[in-house]
């Protein structure tokens, strides 16, 4: 994973990379056309639920390293803030995460 | 050939659904929605659209192209082969307590001719309470759809639903326990649950050194509950998250399914725990021990017991219904638990589905469950979510006009004619069907100032706190308020009925506040709401119905005792002057009375004395159990508009039947003797209410709930098991600052708290009688508690000495005496 750290993450190949992530924990076959923008929320467009988030966290871990740790973004929202969570919030998320490490 | 099945209700309810021989064949028939045929494909590729919008019908076509099973994301249903087909089971699966409760049931509760149950989640034992009414709503509504299970489980308290729902605790048993039960009262230790997200093998292994925290649910793969001192669990929660666990504390505190209830079990092993059980009808999965629960009594008691302080297993339960062939898997009621099961199996075919949603209506997620139950290969009913046809068309008036039209054939036409009315009329509701209306009432003594005569409390004249008096708006005030809303939103149709319309909680007027009332149509009846305060079914209609004959003068009367002046000059009735309608008794018997009314300003005057003479007739005829008041009317039917203030009109009472706790009656309005209003199923609730507690609930200034005792003592009973009851006397004694402290107080508490503050009053009063008989109400006294030390003091003005109040006594007794303090050095020993 070493060397998606030498190569700056932008907005766009993050969202590219969590919409790879999310269809694969939909379990959809193909790349349907199921369209995944910053918009759209995990609990009412994608019809995920919060445990859901469980793979989600393994899987930008494995493909970004430990230090995108979404347990602990998680860990200051209210419920109601995951239910409607946008993938938006997740980009920026991992954009920020991202920039720490590669800030040190 | 290809079937396509569409049901026959609304056009924007259609749902679809197709099966075919083969994939091919059934994109044919999606290309061609028009197509009938006439022979089902029981094994073949099914596709269920709930409603075909052409999105959904996009994504169809691509899914049914694939041929591989997709099973509802999108409210997209299609499987190449039933699972149903090849021996799969349903299950039902009732949830639990969740972080979030957002039920959608009312539609669902109408439909069933039910009332909504009270969804309150303010404690544990009410939110335990809601979360089974709506599991058992949803039960009973997917059965009535033909949706049976093959087994039945639950989550958690869910587990207690599935217990009734499999017929181990009968219905019945259940409900009459939960009427004899204070849920508020119910305890749980303080202890906090967290749901980790990641699976029990590793939550097992951080617990090793962490004794205080204990696994409490193993919810699914990837999610396990623990519980324990909020600290020790903080501590969990912040080491795991620092490791990517996903992590979250739930809303609500119990330890439930842990040993850290066992100090609190009696309580609850008082409730369905200690009911009647016998064989499941359906067979009822235990969580505890992942198998059908024990034929035998009180071995299903005692896993009943264990299931309390044990772990749920429910992700050991999943697999094992799996491994008995479940595939279908309903959750039957709102929230996540599907995402448990879908978590828990992964990729093995099956499928889960909501029978409630957040995201729409009641009746809705159940036609969307059944469309996908239909997928599967399941026959569900739809029809059973259909609302019975147009009310104006069952109209009895039509049938007698239809019978006469062989002797007169102007008749026929008149019939005709009503029939095509009521037929436009159907067709203006139809439109108008599931389109909802919400207006807000500000409820407020400035607004209503009229509540002013209609206070639950009498207070000394000139009292200068509103809320002491406790006015609320009287039960016919809020049903004028419905109709009223509901003739607004129906343009132009007047309200002929209204049916089972019930009255939930006191509206009180003062602090001021704002409800909503909605009115929601649903086929050609509006379901109607004042918050959560009253409810109705509603029925409008181009014009007022023909009325029904008046029901003659019954042959046993007597002249009533008790003379329109004495019935509110002696507050036997509290209504102030812009209520008080009844202006004669004019008879009275062993099961009816008569009187007249001379029609009130106040809205809602007119039934609102209906009231009064029920009111009437309990206090001459029943004086030990005389105050009583409206839950419940079966049926209000309007045959003319209602009479204008000043009007005069009859009124006669049929009482139906009466019992301790309630009497039913009917009613007939009548003016110069045409039926104006007639009433079916009129329900007041009965309080203890013999002489003594009469005149305390009469004259609260000048008569004591407490009986005076030789030495001083005053002594109070609580003979008021319900907790209706006892906010009714808590109103005469209780200020509000007072009133406050009562709701801080913990619901187990209440009760001993509200009878040291009655003793505690009366026994002041009783020494203030001694030296003045002028009255004191209640609230003018303020009791103030330091540990056994009771302080009471003057409010507004009212004097009071110092006096030492002492009170004892324990369970539903309590006695206070007061006595003048002895000041050292005064030498005043003048009162004892």
């Amino acid at each position: 994973m070493t060397t998606q750290l030498t190569h700056p993450h932008s907005e766009a190949t993050v969202l590219e990379g969590l919409r790879a992530i999310l269809l694969e924990v939909l379990g959809e076959y193909d790349a349907d056309d199921t369209e995944i923008t910053r918009d759209t929320t995990f609990h009412e467009d994608l019809g995920l639920e919060s445990i859901d988030l469980v793979q989600v966290g393994q899987r930008l871990a494995e493909q970004y390293g430990e230090h995108v740790n979404l347990a602990a973004f998680l860990a200051d929202m209210e419920l109601d803030d995951v239910i409607g969570l946008r993938i938006g919030l997740l980009v920026d998320f991992v954009v920020d995460a991202l920039s720490v490490q590669s800030g040190r | 050939m290809t079937v396509v099945q569409m049901t026959s209700v609304a056009e924007r309810q259609r749902t679809l659904l197709l099966s075919a021989a083969s994939t091919a064949e059934l994109l044919e028939a999606l290309e061609n929605p028009g197509t009938q045929g006439n022979s089902a494909h029981p094994s073949g590729p099914r596709l269920g659209l709930p409603d075909p919008t052409p999105d959904r019908i996009a994504l169809a076509r691509k899914v049914v192209a694939k041929g591989r099973p997709w099973r509802g994301r999108k409210d997209v249903w299609f499987t190449p082969s039933p699972l149903r087909h090849s021996g799969g089971k349903v299950a039902f699966l009732f949830p639990g307590l969740e972080g979030e409760f957002a039920p959608r049931i009312d539609d669902v509760a109408a439909l069933l001719d039910v009332p909504v149950p009270d969804l309150s989640t303010r404690t544990i034992g009410r939110f335990g309470g809601a979360v089974m009414a709506v599991g058992r709503l949803l039960d009973t509504a997917l059965r009535r759809m033909a949706i049976t299970p093959d087994a039945v489980a639950g989550h958690s308290i869910g587990e207690w639903t599935a217990m009734i729902a499999g017929g181990i605790v009968a219905a019945e048993d259940f409900d009459q326990m939960l009427e004899h039960t204070d849920l508020d009262a119910l305890r749980a230790p303080g202890v906090e649950f967290a749901v980790l997200g990641c699976g029990l093998d590793r939550v097992t292994a951080e617990l090793e050194t962490r004794p205080t925290v204990a696994v409490s649910h193993e919810n699914s793969t990837n999610q396990t509950v623990v519980c324990g001192p909020s600290e020790d669990v903080a501590e969990l929660v912040e080491h795991l998250r620092g490791r990517a666990v996903i992590c979250q504390t739930l809303p609500f505190r119990s330890g439930f399914h842990t040993q850290m209830l066992r100090p609190y079990l009696a309580s609850w092993a008082n409730g369905l725990p200690s009911l009647p059980m016998r064989r499941a009808a359906v067979p009822v999965w235990s969580a505890t021990t992942a198998t059908p629960f024990p034929g035998d009594e009180e071995a299903a008691r005692e896993l009943c017991l264990r299931h309390l302080l044990e772990p749920v297993r429910f992700r050991t339960l999943v697999q094992s219904l799996y491994d008995d062939d479940v595939r279908l898997f309903v959750q039957a009621g709102p929230g996540q638990l599907g995402s448990l099961i879908d978590d828990t199996l992964g990729r093995a075919e099956h499928l889960t589905v909501a029978a409630n949603s957040v995201h729409r209506s009641g009746i809705d997620a159940l036609r969307y469950a059944a469309t996908a139950l239909w997928v599967e290969g399941c026959a569900p009913d739809l029809s059973a979510l259909e609302f019975a046809s147009a009310p104006v068309r069952n109209d009895p008036a039509l049938s007698t006009l239809d019978a006469l039209a062989g002797e007169f054939p102007a008749a026929a036409e008149l019939s005709a004619l009503m029939t095509e009315t009521a037929d436009a009329f159907a067709a203006v509701v139809a439109a108008a069907r599931g389109v909802s209306t919400v207006e807000r009432l500000t409820v407020s003594t400035t607004a209503m100032p009229y509540l002013l005569d209609h206070c639950l409390a009498a207070q000394r004249h000139g009292w200068p706190d509103e809320t002491d008096l406790r006015p609320v708006v009287p039960a016919t005030t809020m049903v004028e308020h419905l109709a009223d809303a509901v003739e607004r939103a129906s343009a132009g149709s007047t309200v002929t009925e209204m049916r089972d319309v019930r009255f939930h909680r006191w509206l009180v007027a003062a602090p001021a506040t704002d409800v909503d009332v909605e009115v929601r149509w649903q086929g050609t009846v509006a379901q109607a709401r004042l918050g959560d305060h009253a409810e109705a079914e509603v029925v409008t209609a181009p014009a007022h119905p023909p009325a029904p004959e008046a029901w003659p003068v019954p042959d046993d009367e007597r002249v009533p005792e008790i003379t329109p002046e004495r019935l509110y000059g002696e507050r036997w009735m509290f209504h102030g002057p812009t209520f008080r309608g009844v202006t004669a008794a004019l008879g009275i018997s062993s099961r009816t009375i008569r009187g007249r009314i001379t029609v009130p300003p106040a809205p809602g005057a007119l039934l609102d004395n209906v009231g009064h003479l029920i009111g009437q007739w309990l206090v001459e005829m029943q004086p030990d159990r005389w105050i009583a008041f409206p839950v419940r009317m079966g049926s209000i039917r309007w045959y003319a508009s209602e009479p204008k203030h000043g009007s005069t009109v009859d009124c006669t009472i049929r009482v139906t039947s009466i019992d301790k706790d309630s009497i039913l009656v009917d009613a007939q309005v009548i003016d110069r003797g045409r039926v104006l209003v007639e009433i079916e199923g009129w329900e007041d609730r009965r309080f203890d209410g013999d002489a003594h507690v009469g005149a305390a609930h009469r004259f609260p200034g000048a008569h004591a709930l407490s009986r005076p005792r030789p030495g001083g003592w005053w002594l109070v009973e609580d003979r008021w098991p319900s907790l209706a009851a006892r906010e009714l006397f808590m109103n005469h004694y209780l200020g509000a600052a007072e009133r406050a402290e009562y709701e801080e107080c913990p619901a187990t508490r209440r009760r001993g708290w509200l009878l040291e503050r009655i003793a505690a009053k009366d026994a002041v009063r009783g020494w203030l009688w001694e030296r003045d008989p002028e009255s004191v109400f209640p609230a003018e006294l303020r009791v103030t508690q330091d540990g056994t030390r009771y302080r009471v003091t003057g409010m507004y003005g009212r004097d009071v000495p110092n006096l030492h109040v002492a009170v004892s006594g324990d369970g539903n007794v309590r006695a206070a005496i007061a006595r003048a303090e002895t000041v050292v050095g005064q030498g005043n020993q003048e009162e004892r």
